[in-house]
């Protein structure tokens, strides 16, 4: 468990944080979402003491941090900095095991330890001897997280870890992360600006704003602050990019039933059958299943269950986030 | 395009070079001592058949120029040959000629090459080497192959004795034990402060990249420096060394004097801490500093930063900063002649006494030719430690996001 106290941080005149009081959860990815200059990064860099705060406490398991060895500190937190930083004159796996190295690891267990991360993040092993400058972009932020779980520590500070993706890898990316983390469970810090990214992968939600925190919580009840604040800074909609955090399968109780197909559609004629009703997967999100409808120009979807058919009404997809609210 | 209008023009100014000095009639001087007035013979009077012969070559390296600078595909490999078979025939045709004016002369005549002859033979090195830049990707190999050979071809040609009539020639190998000893003199002097200038220079900047406080007292002692001409230096510094020595034995017994080599150890030492401090510290501050913090962040000490990280990354800017402290201490390194430090300046020094211009000719000749081998094994060593550490290549391409 790390906690912030009433932690406040300048630089000069500039106050970054004012004020900020929080408690990170262990096992769980907190998304810290908020536009830039908020102080996101300053706050990362609070916690791995590369930055002191004017004001204010942080603890880990209810140590103070200051009272570490400050390289025991960090050690035990995995950092991905924002823009990366990989050693230029260093190939990717002397890269990814350079902190096993000044930990004076065996050689071949930090071989070993490589081989295993290169394969975590999705990496073959002929990037081992690669150089960051013949990475593209995804590709070093993949070392990068890679070279942040090296040492295994307990706590993974990221910052914008996948700012320098285009949003198909970005999004597969997000995904094998939280496979990844199903499999860890670190605790985890996770600063962005992406909505859409906050969204699908917090199990807390902390929007900051101006140095301060604005709302935190569970993604779905924040809607009301969030919605105004966000909409703001990104353009993108918090509401919209919540309906990806449902799928139609959980709403399976409120659906209309309907009559199972009649078996016949096989000697119907080719016509026949292009007129029969489009049917969806129970499996697409309910932000799928919106746009499905605005496409169709319809208010109701036929989704196939392995319960059976049911109908999906727009009325019933509209109330879906309020809902998840008070989960 | 740039690259190219560049290499014509010194093309064709190396090729007008060589035609002055072929045409300037002042190839060579006989005298009959060393102090009467010498009596100048032209090329063609000098080289006698061989002109032809060298005209020949010299046409054939016009012809070849202007075909390659007006388009033609003719591989520029062919211009460098074709120059080093003129620098060698040059040399071989003057040793030859020297030995024919010389034939029915007392031993006390000597023949010396005449401006013609240097016109000549700048024009010709002139053209190697741009030539060698066109097509080289690795040019400090080429070019240490080229110097290499034609080092021995003409030492061969030296010891079948076709050289032994020209003065300056006849001047090195009387004396080469005295050369010898003075190149190698020159070539400790020079190394022993540029690795003393390194040491002092890679802590300078490091704790001038640190701190900022720092930062303006290195830099103001770099360049006041290279302020200070060389030569007032190693004056006003004979004093107050003379006078340490004077009062503490010990510091004598340690060679330190205001004579000799340690002053001027001492002052070309000084003289490096400028171009090294100087590229170092670029190469310190270059290193992105989202890498620095990464390092930090990552538990490393400052330390383990340096030796992981900052010192890989600013070696090969360190090095370019101590290649050119090596050659300049290399020229500023005649001065040692002055105070009895030794090298070639001792030998240079001695014949403007003496005014025995090949004396002074000879040694210089040896100080450039010190000059462009060490600068040339300096850009290999360069090269490779860029390899080593890529990053000098990359720092600037590696992409940065926030
Ligand atoms: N080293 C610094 N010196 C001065 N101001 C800084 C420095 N780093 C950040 N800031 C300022 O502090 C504020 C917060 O920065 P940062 O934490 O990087 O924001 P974010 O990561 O949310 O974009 C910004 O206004 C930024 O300009
Ligand atoms: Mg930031």
């Amino acid at each position: 468990m790390i906690e912030l106290k009433n932690i406040h941080k300048s630089y000069g005149e500039k106050k970054a944080i004012n004020g900020i009081n929080l408690t990170f959860l262990e096992g769980e990815i907190c998304i810290v979402l908020g536009p830039s200059g908020c102080g996101k990064s300053t706050m990362l860099k609070l916690i791995n003491r590369l930055l002191v705060p004017d004001q204010g406490e942080i603890s880990i398991h209810g140590r103070e941090i200051s009272s570490f060895q400050i390289d025991t500190l960090r050690r035990s937190i995995g950092y991905s900095i924002q823009g990366v930083g990989l050693f230029p004159h260093m190939t990717v796996s002397e890269n990814i095991g350079i902190v096993p190295t000044i930990m004076k690891w065996k050689k071949d267990k930090i071989e070993d330890r490589v081989t295993e991360l290169l394969e975590l993040v999705g990496l073959t092993d002929h990037y081992r001897e690669k150089y960051p400058i013949h990475l593209s972009g995804g590709e070093a932020q993949r070392v990068g997280v890679a070279r942040s779980l090296a040492a295994d520590p307990e706590i993974l500070l990221m910052d914008e870890p996948f700012g320098a993706l285009d949003p198909i890898n970005r999004r597969r990316l997000q995904q094998e992360f939280l496979k990844i983390q199903s499999k860890l469970h670190k605790t985890v810090i996770f600063v962005t600006h992406d909505v859409g990214e906050a969204v699908r992968m917090a199990d807390k939600l902390v929007l900051m704003k101006d140095g301060q925190i604005v709302d935190q919580g569970s993604p779905f009840s924040m809607i009301d602050k969030a919605d105004q604040i966000i909409t703001t800074f990104t353009g993108s909609n918090y509401a919209f990019e919540l309906l990806e955090k449902r799928k139609i399968s959980d709403l399976i109780h409120e659906l209309m039933p309907l009559k199972p197909t009649t078996h016949n559609i096989a000697i119907h004629s080719k016509e026949e059958e292009n007129q029969t009703e489009q049917e969806f997967s129970d499996e697409m999100s309910l932000k799928e299943a919106l746009v499905a409808m605005i496409i169709k120009g319809s208010s109701e979807l036929v989704v196939n269950a392995s319960e059976g058919r049911y109908l999906l009404e727009f009325g019933v997809l509209a109330k879906a986030i309020r809902r998840g609210e008070y989960e | 395009m740039e690259r190219e209008r560049k290499s014509r023009v010194t093309f064709y100014f190396s090729l007008a070079l060589i035609m002055i000095g072929f045409l300037s009639g002042r190839f060579m001087i006989i005298k009959e001592n060393r102090i009467v007035d010498g009596m100048v013979v032209d090329t063609l009077n000098a080289l006698g058949e061989n002109s032809f012969l060298l005209a020949l070559l010299f046409l054939i390296l016009g012809v070849v120029i202007i075909f390659y600078t007006k388009g033609v595909a003719i591989n520029p490999i062919w211009i460098t040959l074709i120059g080093v078979g003129l620098f060698i025939a040059l040399v071989v045709f003057s040793g030859v000629a020297a030995t024919y004016e010389l034939l029915d002369m007392g031993s006390t005549a000597r023949a010396s090459v005449g401006l013609g002859f240097w016109f000549m033979i700048v024009g010709v090195l002139l053209l190697i080497q741009q030539s060698v830049k066109l097509y080289a990707t690795n040019q400090e190999r080429i070019s240490l192959l080229i110097l290499l050979s034609t080092f021995f071809i003409l030492y061969w040609i030296y010891r079948l004795g076709w050289l032994s009539s020209i003065s300056i020639v006849r001047e090195v190998s009387d004396r080469w034990d005295l050369f010898s000893e003075a190149i190698i003199q020159h070539l400790q002097l020079s190394i022993a402060s540029s690795l003393s200038g390194l040491g002092i220079s890679i802590i300078l900047s490091y704790a001038a990249y640190r701190k900022q406080l720092i930062n303006r007292a290195v830099s103001i002692i770099a360049n006041a420096s290279q302020v200070i001409p060389t030569l007032s230096l190693l004056g006003l510094l004979m004093i107050p060394l003379g006078i340490l020595a004077q009062q503490y034995p010990g510091l004598k017994a340690l060679g330190i004097s205001g004579i000799g080599f340690f002053p001027a150890y001492l002052v070309l030492t000084l003289y490096t801490l400028l171009p090294i401090t100087s590229n170092a510290i670029a190469g310190f501050r270059s290193i992105n500093q989202n890498v620095i913090q990464a390092a930090e962040g990552m538990g490393m000490s400052r330390r383990q930063i340096l030796k992981h990280v900052e010192g890989p990354l600013a070696i090969p800017a360190i090095a370019v900063g101590f290649r050119t402290a090596l050659i300049q201490t290399v020229g500023n390194g005649i001065l040692a002649g002055l105070v009895g430090g030794g090298g070639l300046g001792t030998i240079l020094f001695l014949g403007l006494a003496q005014s025995a211009p090949d004396l002074v000719l000879a040694s210089a000749l040896l100080v450039v030719m010190v000059a462009v081998l060490l600068d040339i094994l300096m850009i290999g060593i360069e090269n490779s430690l860029r390899k080593k550490y890529r990053g000098e290549f990359n720092r600037d391409r590696i992409k940065e996001y926030s």
